[in-house]
């Protein structure tokens, strides 16, 4: 699966802008997130990704949505699942943060976090297995 | 012309040959420049590594992850002593290590931004790393996925033989682009360069067009559209002269036009005169201006009848004749006469031919314009001409061409003195043809001087076979043209023992007195040719030239022996002719004897030698 993110990375990045390779990445992710939900409702912090989201509903409010994806919000309070999208951000939501996807050192890096996905009772595929860290 | 046009092209084919190597060098040492640099700032890495490398080991002889992972504060001294390495081109200076899983976690990370923790995972390009754990050697790796890094340089820490970790340097797209910048006034030269040379072919080109432009304009005329004369000249010097019929055109009474309608009407009427004779003439063929109202069209005759330019011009005539010309509501009437030169390959040269269109010409407007004159068809006297100029030549080749020969008597006791060789042809029907019934055809064509040296080697044959003395016809043109006077002094040379025997009778005709003309009889009667002028007392016959030629032999004309009986004039002029030849010393015949009375006039008239039909007839044969 490694490989074909990077593979995907790769294409993207070369023929394509680094919108549309988040947008590939942002749509596996939550496929293999939420695999069974027909309509996944997520809110968003920062208004300006939302074209990142093109199929997927954003709602206005953090109690309607079933997953926060957070850019740079580091004071959010809330119980729900995040997943977040900034390496810098990435520690301050221990307790709730599914994973995350960020580039670091100029590399797309992607994460899961065992115990919250087992807290909040999601099973990834067995091809994500190489990105779930044990802390 | 075609000749600088060739040039012209082989100097831009070089250019472009130039330009392109110019190019490809360039190129080349550009990539060879670039890989320099890069050679040198991974040789930096190197030494970095190396650097990096050793420290860490002296700091860190060994368990290197179980040692930093106690030891924050070792880990921090050696991040902060490999920070000063990084730099905008060395982008994230930071040391990995492989998991029982595979992954890849920082050791140490030097980067002054985007910093990972320790232990922490990367997403690197796993087989490769895996490769440099594997063989314990450094490796340089391409980025080409990613868009802020260029390279990555990889140097394992092997302890003991185990490699314990990788030292990694990112080189940021920002170096490459450095030594892009390094080499771009390179490049930027070489495109100025290229962009001056091809303005210079551009300009290059621009003036081969205005030059071909301007030579094609040179030949044109302006009014008409045909070819001028200066292209005539230069078309003269390559024609084959085979392979064209000739026409020349003349719209009759165009002066009358002009006079009567004024100038601008006689340029229009140029203009659609010419414009019907393009129409008429195929792709192939050549239009002239050649005067002011004279055309000549050169009529090809390649893959065509016989005729072909006949043809031609008919449909010309005709069509300017029944063409409407309107102008300023007037009509006006234009015909054109022409002259067809069916055969110009017969002549020496292009301006012969010409001449012979032109004469053509002349005669067809002296029969009444607006009709074409050839030279296949009628002559001035309405009889159809026997032998055509291709008819004298088939009679060469087929030894048809022969000569009969009169005698000439001492009027003394009727002997016979010598003869005079006259030119025949001979038909296949073995019909007789006279000498006026081919050689105006002839005249100034190359036949002519094949018949005359075929005479002339005729006349030498009979001399050595009879050993007689025998006279043969020559124009005083014919010892001016050099390639006639080269062939008669060539038999002349060849048959010196018989030239003693061989006199040549000139017609005179022409003003003679030209010191060529003198200089060129004198070496002939160095041989002992005696020289002889025909037809003397007739046209424009003219004493001075005993001063100026050594004569041997004057001929009285006929027309003045023929009316020796019953007119006066003639028999004066006779006389003092034969009393002034005497006085010279100069031998005298009377031509055309035809009775008794006349042989006996001339005798008393003190004339030595007679010719003429009371005598003998010509005949083939020496009696």
């Amino acid at each position: 699966m490694k490989k074909i993110l990077l593979l995907l990375f790769g294409l993207t990045a070369l023929f394509s802008s680094s919108l549309t390779t988040e947008q590939q990445i942002y749509k596996t992710v939550l496929n293999a997130l939420f695999p069974n939900k027909k309509q996944l409702k997520i809110w968003i912090d920062d208004k300006s990704k939302t074209q990142i989201f093109e199929n997927i509903k954003i709602v206005k409010n953090i109690e309607n949505a079933d997953l926060l994806i957070l850019f740079k919000t580091k004071t959010v309070k809330t119980d729900k699942m995040i997943f977040i999208a900034n390496h810098h951000i990435l520690k301050t939501y221990n307790k709730n943060r599914l994973g995350g996807f960020y580039w670091q050192k100029g590399r797309p890096n992607l994460v899961f976090f065992k115990y919250n996905l087992e807290k909040f009772g999601i099973k990834l595929p067995e091809n994500f297995k190489i990105y779930i860290e044990n802390n | 012309m075609k000749g600088i046009n060739r040039i012209y092209i082989i100097l831009l084919l070089i250019i472009f040959s130039l330009i392109i190597f110019v190019y490809f060098s360039i190129s080349k040492t550009q990539d060879r420049l670039t890989n320099s640099i890069i050679d040198l700032y991974i040789s930096q890495a190197q030494h970095f590594s190396k650097n990096i490398s050793e420290q860490i080991k002296k700091d860190v002889p060994n368990n290197l992850y179980k040692t930093l992972k106690n030891n924050i504060n070792l880990r921090k001294n050696l991040e902060d002593k490999f920070k000063v390495l990084s730099t905008d081109s060395f982008k994230y200076i930071y040391v990995l290590h492989k998991d029982k899983n595979d992954q890849f976690r920082y050791l140490l990370d030097s980067s002054k931004q985007d910093r990972g923790s320790f232990d922490e995972k990367l997403d690197i390009d796993t087989k490769n790393w895996l490769l440099v754990y594997k063989s314990g050697k450094e490796k340089t790796l391409y980025q080409k996925n990613l868009e802020t890094l260029w390279a990555t340089y990889l140097k394992p820490i092997v302890t003991d033989g185990k490699v314990e970790g990788i030292i990694s340097i990112d080189f940021s797209t920002k170096l490459i682009n450095e030594i892009k910048n390094i080499i771009k006034p390179i490049d930027n030269f070489f495109l100025y360069i290229f962009i001056l040379i091809f303005v210079l072919v551009l300009i290059l080109t621009y003036q081969s067009i205005l030059n071909i432009r301007a030579k094609k304009y040179s030949n044109i005329d302006p009014l008409t559209q045909a070819y001028n004369r200066n292209f005539l000249r230069i078309f003269m010097e390559k024609i084959d002269l085979s392979k064209y019929q000739i026409l020349m055109l003349d719209i009759d009474y165009f002066k009358k036009i002009n006079d009567n309608y004024g100038h601008q009407i006689g340029d229009e009427v140029l203009q659609e005169v010419a414009n019907i004779i393009r129409d008429m003439i195929r792709q192939k063929d050549i239009f002239i201006r050649f005067g002011g109202e004279e055309f000549l069209v050169f009529i090809d005759r390649e893959k065509s009848p016989l005729k072909i330019a006949e043809d031609i011009g008919q449909r010309i005539r005709k069509s300017i004749e029944s063409h409407n010309y309107i102008y300023n509501k007037k009509s006006l009437k234009v015909t054109i006469s022409i002259g067809a030169c069916l055969y110009p390959q017969h002549f020496k040269t292009p301006i012969s031919a010409i001449k012979n269109a032109d004469e053509l010409l002349y005669e067809a407007k002296r029969r009444g314009r607006n009709m074409l004159v050839s030279d296949s068809n009628e002559r001035e006297d309405g009889n159809q001409s026997s032998i055509s100029i291709d008819g004298v030549k088939e009679a060469i080749e087929e030894n048809r061409l022969i000569c009969y020969y009169q005698p000439i008597v001492n009027l003394n006791n009727n002997r016979i003195v010598k003869y005079e060789a006259l030119v025949r042809i001979l038909k296949e029907d073995k019909e007789v043809i006279l000498p006026r019934e081919f050689l105006p055809n002839i005249t100034n064509t190359n036949i002519y001087i094949e018949m005359t040296k075929v005479i002339i080697e005729k006349v030498f044959d009979t001399i050595r076979e009879k050993n007689i003395e025998l006279s043969m016809n020559l124009n005083l043109s014919d010892i001016l043209d050099n390639k006639i006077f080269s062939i008669v002094k060539e038999e002349i040379e060849q048959n010196l023992s018989l030239a003693n025997n061989l006199t040549i009778e000139l017609l005179e005709y022409e003003n003679i007195a030209t010191p060529l003309l003198q200089k060129k009889l004198k070496e002939i009667k160095s041989y002992g040719v005696k020289i002889a002028i025909d037809d003397f007392g007739s046209g424009y016959s003219n004493f001075s030239v005993f001063q100026t030629l050594s004569i041997d032999i004057l001929k009285i004309d006929g027309s003045l022996i023929k009316n020796l009986d019953n007119s006066k004039t003639s028999y004066q002029i006779t006389k003092a002719i034969s009393i002034f030849s005497k006085n010279l010393g100069i031998k005298v015949i009377a031509e055309y004897i035809h009775n008794e009375k006349i042989s006996n006039i001339v005798k008393d008239l003190g004339i030595e030698f007679g010719q003429g039909f009371y005598f003998y007839k010509p005949s083939p044969y020496i009696l």
